[in-house]
């Protein structure tokens, strides 16, 4: 399997990483970094280490923009994150894994 | 750039829990050779010896997990007739390790040993020898990152040996003064090992988790704070346990802790 063979499936199991994607992979529209963490329950700089990785491997897409803040006149740049079109694709290679292991 | 070797690590683990449990067992000697001489010196010769064996016994199996060291060395032994050379580590996971010790002012030049027994799950350190043991799965299964806040871990055990022998010292002082002061009032021989016993693990176990609890808060600084939580999560995944044990507070506790410093990292940022 692709996802094995590439070290993908090793860094997905992480049990907050995987709460993660699945998090995205259900959501209709971009979240920002604080929604998944409330989504996940985790700390919010603990998902965007997690975003981190799950960015670099290919799985998830991240950009920034300027949202208003109070006591901020330029707004602060947050975080927003959409899954990756490979990101289906492994999850259900998972998917595929776990019901052949049972 | 740090050396990386390769071992086949049959009895290394339990070499240093025999070690461990060795020097345990050398202080319960005096101390019962001191508690002999004081308590039971009104009772004959082999009344005492008995009582003495009896008490070492008891204190040794309760005070290490003695069950727990022949099964692990049993399960290795096994292991080592079965487990093959299949899987190499990647040199890159590790190639930071020698800029992390940097970072915490330690001079690191020893090799850091990765070994691929199935038994041994989690990376441990060798304090009095400064030699880091690493489980070639865990490198494999961790970002490079988290393999970096595993690896400041550890060098933190190494940074504070010294530190951790003097409290280890001062807590069996604590202990030897204890069970000498509660030997002038105790009338129950049992009451009296139960109490000294109870004080001991009290002591060393206080020691022993302050020990982790401070490799942990230099890991996170040394890295950041977050690697050092996804470690703990990834561990917690694994073992299917966070009960903490008389070595480790739980992971929880740990997590909790470590937290604290996402807020003075973030004062440090704004400042």
């Amino acid at each position: 399997m692709k996802i094995v063979d590439d070290g993908t499936a090793k860094l997905v199991m992480h049990p907050a990483r995987f709460k993660i994607l699945q998090c995205l992979s259900g959501a209709s529209a971009p979240l920002f970094v604080e929604q998944i963490a409330k989504s996940v329950g985790e700390h919010p700089r603990l998902v965007s280490h997690h975003l981190d990785i799950l960015q670099e491997i290919g799985l998830v897409n991240c950009r920034y923009e300027i949202a208003k803040a109070k006591g901020s006149a330029r707004g602060i740049a947050v975080r927003l994150c959409s899954p990756a079109p490979r990101l289906s694709e492994v999850l259900s290679d998972i998917a595929k894994a776990v019901k052949e292991v049972k | 750039m740090t050396k990386i070797t390769w071992v086949k690590e049959f009895g290394k683990r339990v070499y240093l829990t025999f070690r461990l449990w060795l020097m345990a067992l050398a202080s319960v000697l005096v101390l019962s050779i001191i508690i002999g001489t004081n308590i039971l010196f009104l009772l004959p010769l082999t009344v005492r010896i008995t009582l003495v064996g009896i008490y070492l016994v008891v204190t040794e199996i309760m005070m290490f997990p003695f069950v727990q060291l022949i099964t692990v060395s049993a399960q290795q032994t096994i292991s080592n007739f079965h487990y093959s050379k299949r899987h190499k580590p990647k040199e890159l996971y590790l190639q930071n390790a020698r800029k992390i010790a940097g970072r915490m002012n330690i001079e690191y030049n020893k090799p850091i040993y990765v070994t691929e027994n199935p038994s041994i799950k989690s990376p441990f350190t060798n304090a009095f020898l400064g030699k880091i043991y690493f489980p070639s799965s865990e490198i494999e299964e961790l970002h490079h990152t988290e393999n970096e806040a595993t690896f400041a871990h550890e060098l933190a055990h190494i940074k504070y040996a010294s530190r951790f022998i003097g409290e280890m010292f001062l807590a069996s002082l604590a202990t030897w003064i204890f069970a000498m002061c509660l030997a002038q009032f105790a009338i129950n021989f049992t009451a009296f090992i139960i109490a000294e016993f109870a004080f001991m693990m009290f002591a060393f176990s206080f020691v022993i988790r302050r020990n982790e609890s401070r490799a942990d808060w230099t890991a996170g600084k040394a890295t950041t704070p977050e690697a050092v939580i996804s470690v703990l999560e990834y561990f917690r995944a694994k073992c299917k346990g966070d009960g903490g044990s008389i070595t480790h507070p739980s992971i929880q506790a740990r997590i909790r802790r470590l937290e604290r410093l996402f807020d003075s990292t973030n004062q440090q940022s704004e400042d």
